[in-house]
């Protein structure tokens, strides 16, 4: 799987959290993605 | 295993939360939950870097160190409580462990059949039973559908092909129905959302093995669900669809009036269509269909409210979540882990009653609870007061099974002398059990502790052997580390209140004991036993021991075995060999020492006289025991013992001990009190 799909993954999870719940904070959740993945890596 | 970076994992667990609306912790947790476990990062690192809520639900979902425990299944069943734990102080970590489990069973194609089958089966054992229990039917359905995949895949695969196979006739009638439904609804000036509903795949294969019915003949395949703004719309809307098809009876259920447990809402009806073709309505507000997706999840949306420019998290209202607390509460006070897993999973599964007080308020209880259950339900203090019960206002046992809608008047007594042990035997909810258990163990702790004595004592004699073969400090002390208690007198005390059994600890020590007396020990017992000229021939007892001649034998007093019994021998510690009924509660722990067992049958000729215990269960009245005593004696039995006692709900029981000669005489005597007026049970005791 390339990288692209990866980051479109993401990018789905923020796009629906914040149609979900309009106060979501977008920061908190990319920094624990980005942590998760340099972990996992 | 599917060949992708592992970061798809946590990022479609994240996804299935953020469609259930979560907040952002939850999202972040469900996006870090595997980095403990699988990772150099620890739990301060995570506090450090994301906060203490975020943390606490990654710790909450991550696995014990695998070094505690000796069995697998103890791993996993220790997992589950540490899981179960945390759930208990945040609901947040049982939703991220759902969604990290429907990932999973997603992806179940990548692992091998053994592990999909084993997935599975814990799937629909404890995952799916919970996403029920907490409401949230959209991951239960799937769930379900999932793991009925893996495990029946020929009976899965037979129902899609069979659904798929009417697909459009079954479309067209749907099709048909929604748009009088629309027409009507809008003529009446309703605003409303009519839709067809898929059912569930495993819901249909349930529905057919329950009623033993084909395909053809569920009718609620059928199914339609309207959605309206208000519950006065609600009703209305029932109005409507019931002036246009005909309601079929008893498939009416009004789940607004009286909501499910876990929250659920909903009138359910069913009705007859054009051709006779029954079809399902399911018909709620908008909010109520919310909460039948999400279920306890719903109560975290919108809860993020900005404050001054921060974000802060909403206190859930209490009074939502309290029934879940208490479903929890009994989880606390279990130490033994088989008994953790099957209380939580007879919780997971419980059907449930609604009954009210006398001022109008709801309770919902298990399936078969009693006024006990209502008493504890309202207060524990309530429960410990309790001297009777009113069941719509008539005087009733306090053991009565409750309906649907029963109002239920618990009386209550300052004097009252607490609980009876009794008690037990009729609650069925884990929270009266447990505050049951739980005055025991602290108004009669020394009690209890002599009581445990006595029944661990009466255990190890029953099995032919000492105190001092068993109870050596290093073996005592591993049966406590394995049961969790601090001291002997913990387990003792433990054992007397009924926690645990003393079969458990027994099995326990055996296993130890075991491990020192090797087969060479067997083997010399068994020549000591044939070189002991004690008796001859068949022993008195009328029992011969396969392949030995001469030998002490004695019957178990545990289960008094009568001729005509099916029976086995065990080899004492220098006792002989002592007899059993192969149903025997104590066989179950000795055949552990399968060495020690030996075959045993009843000689053919047998005189001798067997002592029997039996116990007559009856409501109490007058001239009872003597009815009872004067059918044995003119049936020409001894009678060596009789004990009586009558409780609280005036049942009697009568223990009686009886001298006779065989199964045939034990049959005949039971026929014959079975008859006598007002006994309702007779039974052999164990």
């Amino acid at each position: 799987m390339k990288e692209d799909t990866v980051q479109r993954q993401i990018e789905d999870v923020i796009k629906l959290a914040k149609e979900k719940n309009k106060h979501v904070d977008v920061r908190k959740v990319m920094k624990a993605y980005n942590f998760a993945k340099e972990k996992h890596r | 295993m599917s060949g992708e970076p592992y970061i798809v994992h946590p990022l479609q667990v994240a996804y299935i939360l953020a469609g259930l609306e979560l907040d952002t912790d939850t999202i972040c947790a469900a996006l870090l939950h595997d980095v403990v476990e699988d990772t150099d990062t620890t739990n301060e690192d995570l506090v450090q870097e994301f906060g203490e809520s975020v943390a606490e639900m990654v710790n909450g979902v991550t696995k014990l160190g695998k070094l505690q425990y000796t069995t697998k299944e103890e791993q996993q069943v220790e997992d589950y409580r540490k899981m179960f734990l945390a759930m208990g102080k945040d609901i947040r970590v049982i939703l991220i462990k759902l969604a990290d489990r429907l990932h999973n069973m997603r992806t179940l194609k990548y692992l091998s059949r053994e592990r999909q089958i084993a997935n599975s089966k814990e799937t629909m054992d404890l995952y799916a039973p919970l996403a029920n229990r907490l409401g949230i039917y959209s991951l239960k359905w799937e769930l379900e559908d999932l793991a009925f995949k893996y495990l029946y895949p020929d009976e899965f695969h037979e129902i899609v092909k069979g659904l798929d196979k009417k697909r459009d006739e079954r479309l067209a009638f749907i099709d048909k129905i929604m748009e009088e439904i629309k027409v009507e609804l809008k003529n009446v000036k309703i605003t409303a959302e009519v839709t067809g509903r898929a059912k569930h795949i495993y819901s249909i294969y349930r529905k057919m093995k329950r009623d033993n019915s084909t395909l053809d003949q569920i009718y609620d395949l059928f199914a339609l669900r309207i959605l309206v703004n208000s519950v006065r719309d609600c009703y209305a809307a029932l109005g409507v669809v019931h002036d246009l098809y005909t309601p079929m009876p008893g498939r009416f259920k009004d789940y607004i009036s009286v909501p499910k447990k876990n929250m659920y809402q909903s009138i359910h009806t069913t009705l007859i269509g054009p051709k006779g073709t029954p079809f399902e309505v399911q018909i709620r507000t908008w909010e109520m269909h919310r909460i039948a997706e999400f279920g306890i999840a719903a109560h975290w949306a919108y809860k993020e409210q900005s404050n001054k420019g921060k974000k802060k998290a909403v206190i859930v209202k209490e009074d939502k979540l309290a029934w879940l607390r208490e479903t929890l509460e009994w989880q606390k006070d279990i130490e033994n882990p088989d008994e953790f897993m099957s209380t939580l999973k007879k919780e997971l599964f419980e059907d449930e009653v609604h009954v009210f007080t006398p001022k109008g308020d709801i309770k919902v209880l298990p399936r078969g609870s009693t006024p006990i259950d209502l008493a504890y339900a309202i207060h524990e203090q309530v429960g410990h007061r309790m001297i009777g019960a009113k069941i719509n206002s008539k005087m009733m046992p306090i053991i009565t099974q409750l309906k649907n809608g029963d109002i239920v008047e618990i009386i209550t007594s300052d004097s009252a002398k607490g609980p009876s042990r009794d008690w037990l035997k009729f609650v069925k909810s884990s929270g009266a059990r447990t505050r049951i258990q739980q005055w025991f163990k602290k108004a009669q702790r020394a009690e209890n502790i002599e009581k445990g004595k006595e029944i661990l004592e009466k255990d190890i004699k029953k099995i032919g052997m000492k105190h001092s073969d068993l109870f050596r400090p290093e073996w005592v002390q591993i049966a406590l580390d394995r049961y969790k208690y601090n001291s002997v007198d913990d387990m003792y005390a433990s054992i007397g209140f009924g926690a645990i059994s003393a079969a458990k600890i027994l099995a326990r020590l055996l296993e130890e004991y075991k491990k020192e007396h090797r087969e060479e020990d067997i083997e010399k017992t068994i020549s000591e036993l044939a070189n002991k000229k004690i008796d001859t021939k068949p022993s008195k007892t009328g029992v011969v021991v396969e392949g030995i001649d001469n030998c002490l034998v004695k019957l178990s007093k545990c289960c008094n075995p009568l001729p005509g019994d099916q029976i086995v021998g065990y080899i004492t510690k220098g006792r002989g060999v002592s007899v059993h009924r192969t149903d025997c509660v104590n066989v179950k722990d000795l055949i552990s020492e399968e060495n020690r067992m030996i075959d045993v049958y009843w000689a053919n000729q047998v005189s001798s006289h067997y002592s029997v215990e039996i116990t007559v269960y009856a409501n109490d009245r007058q001239g009872l025991l003597s009815d009872v005593i004067k059918e044995i004696t003119s049936a020409k039995f001894n009678i060596l013992g009789v004990n009586t006692k009558t409780n609280k709900e005036k049942i009697a029981v009568i223990e009686i001990t009886l001298e006779l000669v065989n199964l045939d005489e034990l049959n005949k005597v039971i026929n014959t009190l079975k008859k006598v007026e007002s006994v309702y049970d007779v039974k052999r005791n164990k």
